[in-house]
């Protein structure tokens, strides 16, 4: 299919842009600070972040501001931006063993070694609308900081939390699937070099889904949990927390730390596999992790890594192609968006080609009429 | 180089310290060291962050990091290089200075070492606040 241009317009292109600016400031509210969309709307960066593919809290943060909250176009400003720099190094390879735990829980065990923390979460709480927040100021912030701190200033806590994992427990047991990859010398692909061709090694994969958008991930892990699949998880672990981030860069030649990110991971134990001759039933595993504080697409990455090792592939969720070409929040949004570009020609072609057909049949049909032959309609 | 500190030890501090420490330090010994220069102004890129999963033991890439890099040099002493988080081309530069002050200048390195533990300290009452909150949120589950 070829392209034809289209000229003209610029000023009311520009005028557009202005116009986005004074919708945005015209109710004459003070201006957003990037440190506090940075911090207060902390969820809203981390899925610009992980959907972006870029770990830059503050321009997350900058970028929500310029879509004015829209996430998907936050998105793609913050993977544009990254398309602009180059790439210094590949971090040293970090197992998430090492992660500084903020939250942990199981609802597969209700005893895992280290104990279950519910860390900062609003899991069990009523979605009641909180009208105070809207008379919250400066004091009470500075006061709630000041009681709170305080008060914990005289709990002795274990610092560093890092604890063992559920799924290494259950492999003691011989209750897991064995691992086959990951000698960690083979070469990892890396789809932001090469193009994500099928069947996709499982790395890429994963890489591609870490970068997925949350709602396209969560609707095709949905479809699985309801029943267009054979899934049926149990989520063996969750965990937020810090990984830290150390690479070996030009000019230094040995390993720095350069500082820590926050991740969401998400372990799902499914239904046993095997069970057949000579082999023993085990449950299989799937895996999720991703930028930021995001439990919903760490828990829909690890179903859909597990729906999509399926050996027979039934429903949508479980081929990769389907759910790898349709989760990428960018090129989906892209895609969709751009079907408000002028389509004036090919609309046109489709116009007269159905323009033509009526006349044809019109003919025909008069034809019909003089002879009396041709296909009837059905009564 | 300041004994109490090992290398990895010594970045991970320098990279939760707070930017002021840093400059004041930085600052300081860029105005007694003059020789010192920049070899490789600060500059924005990207570290793909790599992960080993649990399920198969599989590394792979997570996504992209922000970091600013700077590389200063001092003829004849050797090469200081600094790292940090997202773009911040002042900070990128004193981690350099520090860096190269660290492990060549070993006039400043016992300054450098007692900043830094100080600094130490206050990185840990803030982990010691943030383990107790995530403490407090401990949880049994009864099953009934």
């Amino acid at each position: 299919m070829g392209y034809v241009p289209i000229k003209g317009g610029l000023k009311a292109i520009e005028a557009a842009e202005e116009l986005v600016t004074y919708f945005r400031l015209r109710g004459g509210s003070p201006p957003l600070e990037a440190e506090q969309i940075r911090d207060q709307l902390r969820l809203a960066v981390d899925r610009v972040m992980g959907e972006g593919s870029l770990y830059a809290p503050f321009h997350a943060a900058v970028a929500l501001k310029q879509a004015e909250g829209d996430v998907l176009e936050a998105s793609f400003i913050l993977r544009a931006y990254r398309s602009t720099l180059p790439r210094l190094a590949y971090t040293q390879t970090v197992d998430t063993r090492e992660m500084r735990i903020i939250r942990r829980i199981s609802a597969a065990f209700k005893d895992i070694p280290g104990g279950q923390l519910l860390g900062p979460t609003r899991d069990y709480s009523l979605r009641l609308l909180d009208l105070e927040l809207a008379e919250e100021g400066t004091t009470h912030v500075k006061e709630f900081l000041a009681a709170y701190t305080f008060r914990l200033d005289s709990i002795n806590a274990p610092l560093g939390l890092t604890f063992p994992k559920v799924v290494d427990m259950l492999r003691r047991e011989g209750l897991l699937e064995e691992p086959v990859g990951g000698d960690g010398t083979g070469e990892i692909p890396d789809i932001t070099r090469q193009p994500l061709l099928f069947p996709a090694p499982r790395s890429a994969r994963l890489q591609a889904m870490a970068r997925g958008e949350t709602g396209g991930l969560m609707a095709l892990a949905y479809s699985s949990m309801r029943g267009y699949g054979n899934i049926h998880p149990t989520l063996g672990e969750l965990r937020v927390g810090y990984l830290p981030v150390r690479a070996a860069l030009e000019g230094k030649g040995k390993l720095v730390t350069v500082g820590t990110v926050l991740v969401t991971e998400a372990e799902v134990i499914a239904r046993m596999d095997g069970g057949g001759k000579g082999q023993q039933p085990r449950f299989t595993l799937g895996y999720g992790l991703c930028f930021g504080h995001n439990e919903v697409k760490a828990i829909s990455m690890a179903i859909l890594d597990r729906a999509m090792r399926s050996t027979v592939k039934e429903a949508p969720a479980e081929d990769e192609e389907f759910v790898l070409y349709h989760t990428d929040g960018i090129e989906a949004a892209g895609f969709t968006a751009h079907w408000k570009l002028p389509h004036y020609v090919t609309f046109q072609s489709v116009l007269d080609r159905l323009r033509r057909r009526q006349e044809n049949q019109g003919k025909n049909e008069q034809k019909e009429e003089v002879t009396g032959d041709g296909p009837k309609d059905e009564v | 180089m300041h004994a109490s500190f090992d290398t990895l030890k010594f970045d991970w501090i320098l990279s939760r310290a707070d930017e002021e420490v840093l400059a004041k330090l930085a600052l300081e010994i860029m105005q007694a060291v003059p020789a010192i220069r920049v070899l490789k102004p600060p500059q924005q890129g990207l570290l793909m962050m790599r992960v080993q999963e649990t399920v198969e033991n599989e590394p792979f890439n997570l996504g992209e990091i922000l970091v600013t890099e700077c590389t200063v040099l001092l003829e004849e002493e050797g090469l200081g290089w600094g790292c940090c988080l997202g773009a911040n081309e002042q900070r990128a530069l004193y981690l350099a200075v520090l860096d190269l002050a660290w492990h060549c200048l070993p006039e400043w390195a016992q300054r450098i070492g007692a900043a830094l533990a100080e600094e130490e300290k206050r990185v840990a009452q803030e982990e010691k606040i943030l383990a107790a909150g995530v403490e407090t949120t401990r949880v049994r589950f009864e099953v009934k």
